[in-house]
């Protein structure tokens, strides 16, 4: 139920500001949500249907990762898919270059590391 | 009255402002990514599963002290640093080449200065585009999903086996004295992972056991019959490799193809088409690109290998102006343009000579640097018939296909134990990515002299070979690196009196020296705790409770300032981080573009413990 619930609150917000923003993988082309006001980018499918990436979002959490999995300055967001969200990590680019890495699950579901970190920092505080 | 009480208070605030910014004035913003600035080229990196932050900012600093070098290698800066822990203090202490014994990366953790002498000693620092390790996360196909390891970490474990192996069967570094701080002893004394040593297999000799652990021995040849053994792998290897890669180079280059200008042409399609879902076209009415798009071709959902993706479907039309206006003046014997862009263009204003040559001029301002080289090549490869960037792919593929290298090394009839050398190296190569490792005479010069060679050379041969000793920018005499350690007095109950005095110099330290670089056009180096990045932990100044990561959500960090403002009366700092988008991941802190955030002074102040400034 808490579930169905997350899920709906989030495909609410996307129609107000969400538009489809594609990104490259090698020379192929995927196709994301970018919702800016909510900080999200996740795979578009994800608005279609269940996916992976969108209940990782739900579970994911810092309160469970050893420390030292974060040492060397390592992106937090790109820790927390491999060790909370059981993800693996895929480097993206945008149409200008700019490298990005992605959260990925075996459903081909992705979403940003970043919105993976922001997630896991709000489910950590929501279980205080 | 009232105007006048009102231009009084302005006046006031104004003054307020200004003192609180110093002798910055309000509404100041100094940025070094800015036009004509020295960053106004330099990109946001990502620096994934590796502890390179420190690189990363090193190399953000060395780039703002050498403009002319806008792409300077974060991974280079880190190997190159790497081998000064296998020499110092890992060698001695018996582990394996390439890991620490949590699991990290020897590359993993360090200081920013430190890289940049130790990359200034030893001969110079990479470009990007000549380190192959840096650019093959970006060219792998769909099989990435099922990957289950970090894109680089991965790599460097392949690297690692075959290296590896190399030194356990074949180095004679410390008898024959090629090499001071010789590889074989700290091969010898090393916990091996899994492996039994290839020798001692191939002679029935049995390896010491030790409690569980696996350790090598040396093995039981003599340095000249390993010699004599290593002779004969690696010219069995270059023998087969070399009578087959002339003619899978020639078979590739000599046909003529729109293979690049296509996915040229499909960026284009795929960024107009963001461009218009965003709504970011205002120069021109929306429609018209709308329509100009239509002429070069249309975009549709689907699936690959189970991944949703979009095709660019490029229009039949389009296509066609590639091979009868672009390729054909690449390929004319009379009349050369000057450049595959300007070729481009031209059939891009041909394609629809109702479209106003500025839209297109300003759509092709904006093509990435992978579009440019893209084109470049065609432009090498049709125009100049420089087959360098093309040759090597056909090669690559050679080496990396079970039906290629493999099935002839077999065909050789030679031992078992060799093939199993070439299986490392083809598992090696396939992780190495056949469209960025490509240059066969390295790889050759790579298993040539491996055994005895260095971590960080065997690394750099191998994962960057495009980058040659010629080829490293040179850091200038001038161009130097030095730390200001912060120590932040007192303690947590500490906070009156002559803590406060402490802080007040720090503060006017911390500014003096970040705003003269900044205005001195120089990146500033940042180590700190991060965990004021979340948005409760105000309280959790490192510089005041001596502890970064209580939460275990934070740790120790490198960023780069690089610009600043005073913004209302409130100096801010700008970050550039290491961690792709990091920017929507903060909500502390003002947002700026991809990858970089305004901070406050006083978060500096009280997190960062170290700063790094280019001389």
């Amino acid at each position: 139920m808490k579930t169905l619930m997350f899920t709906f609150f989030l495909l609410m917000a996307f129609p107000l500001y969400a538009y489809e923003e594609v990104w490259k993988l090698g020379d192929h082309f995927l196709p994301m949500e970018k919702n800016e006001s909510k900080n999200l980018l996740i795979s578009k499918m994800c608005m279609e249907e269940k996916c992976e990436a969108l209940k990782a979002l739900k579970r994911v959490s810092l309160k469970t990762i050893p420390s030292e999995k974060f040492s060397g300055g390592k992106n937090p967001g790109a820790v927390i898919c491999t060790e909370s969200a059981k993800g693996r990590i895929i480097y993206l680019k945008d149409l200008s270059g700019n490298e990005n890495t992605f959260c990925a699950f075996d459903d081909k579901s992705l979403v940003a590391t970043s919105t993976i970190a922001i997630y896991a920092r709000q489910n950590d505080k929501g279980k205080k | 009255m009232n105007s006048k009480l009102l231009l009084l208070l302005s006046a006031m605030s104004f003054n307020l402002y200004a003192q609180d910014c110093g002798d910055v004035a309000d509404g100041t913003v100094s940025r070094l990514d800015e036009p004509g600035k020295s960053l106004a080229n330099a990109r946001v990196q990502d620096q994934d599963g590796l502890g390179t932050c420190y690189a990363n900012t090193a190399s953000l600093m060395l780039q703002s002290a050498m403009p002319d070098h806008p792409e300077i290698s974060y991974l280079h800066l880190s190997i190159n640093r790497a081998e000064t822990l296998v020499q110092k203090e890992y060698r001695s202490q018996g582990k394996s080449q390439a890991f620490k014994d949590n699991g990290d990366l020897l590359l993993d953790a360090g200081f920013s200065c430190e890289a940049i002498k130790l990359a200034k000693d030893n001969g110079g620092v990479c470009e990007r585009k000549n380190v192959a390790l840096e650019q093959m996360m970006f060219k792998t196909d769909l099989n990435q999903f099922s990957d289950p390891n970090w894109a680089q970490v991965d790599l460097l474990k392949r690297v690692s086996t075959y290296y590896d192996g190399m030194l356990r069967d074949f180095s004679t570094a410390k008898k024959s004295g090629q090499e001071p701080n010789d590889a074989l002893s700290r091969n010898a004394d090393r916990p091996a992972s899994t492996k039994r040593s290839f020798f001692s297999r191939l002679f029935g000799t049995q390896d010491d056991q030790s409690s569980g652990q696996e350790t090598i021995k040396n093995s039981p040849l003599s340095r000249d019959e390993k010699t004599e053994k290593f002779e004969q792998y690696k010219s069995l290897l270059g023998k087969v490799i070399d009578e087959n890669r002339d003619k899978y180079a020639q078979r590739k280059c000599e046909k003529i193809d729109t293979t690049n200008s296509m996915k040229v042409a499909q960026n284009l399609l795929m960024r107009m088409q963001n461009n218009l879902n965003a709504q970011k076209y205002k120069k021109f009415p929306e429609m018209k690109y709308k329509l100009f798009q239509y002429k070069l071709g249309y975009a549709y959902n689907s699936r690959s290998k189970g991944v949703p993706i979009v095709e660019a479907r490029v229009d039949d039309k389009f296509k066609k102006s590639l091979e009868d206006i672009y390729l054909k003046q690449l390929t004319s014997q009379t009349k050369k343009p000057e450049s595959a862009l300007q070729a481009f263009k031209e059939t891009l204003y041909k394609a629809d000579p109702g479209t106003p040559k500025k839209l297109i001029d300003d759509l092709v301002a904006d093509f990435s640097a992978d579009d440019k080289d893209l084109l470049n090549q065609d432009f090498k490869r049709y125009v100049q018939k420089d087959y360098s960037s093309c040759a090597p792919t056909g090669q690559l593929e050679y080496l990396a296909s079970d039906d290629g290298l493999l099935k002839d090394f077999v065909g050789t009839g030679c031992s078992s134990d060799f093939i199993k050398h070439v299986k490392n190296l083809q598992q090696m190569i396939i992780g190495l990515d056949k469209y960025n490792f490509d240059n066969i005479d390295r790889l050759n010069d790579f298993i040539s002299n491996l055994p005895n060679m260095a971590y960080d050379k065997a690394m750099m041969q191998l994962l960057a070979p495009e980058c040659s000793e010629e080829k490293k920018i040179k850091i200038p005499d001038d161009v130097s690196c030095s730390t200001k350690r912060f120590a932040y007095p007192g303690s947590q109950d500490d906070d009156a009196g002559e803590t406060q005095k402490h802080l007040a110099s720090m503060r006017k330290d911390f500014k003096e020296d970040t705003l003269k670089s900044i205005n001195g056009n120089k990146a500033v180096g940042l180590s700190m705790c991060t965990g004021f990045y979340d948005k409760d932990s105000t309280d959790n100044f490192y510089n005041k409770t001596r502890t970064c990561d209580t939460t275990k959500k934070h740790g120790f960090h490198a960023v780069t300032m690089i610009g600043y403002k005073c913004d209302k009366g409130k100096l801010k700092y700008l970050i550039q981080n290491s961690w792709g988008s990091w920017d929507s991941a903060n909500q502390r802190f003002e947002k700026d573009s991809h990858g970089k955030a305004w901070m406050e002074e006083d978060d500096l102040i009280k997190n960062t413990y170290q700063l790094d400034l280019m001389d």
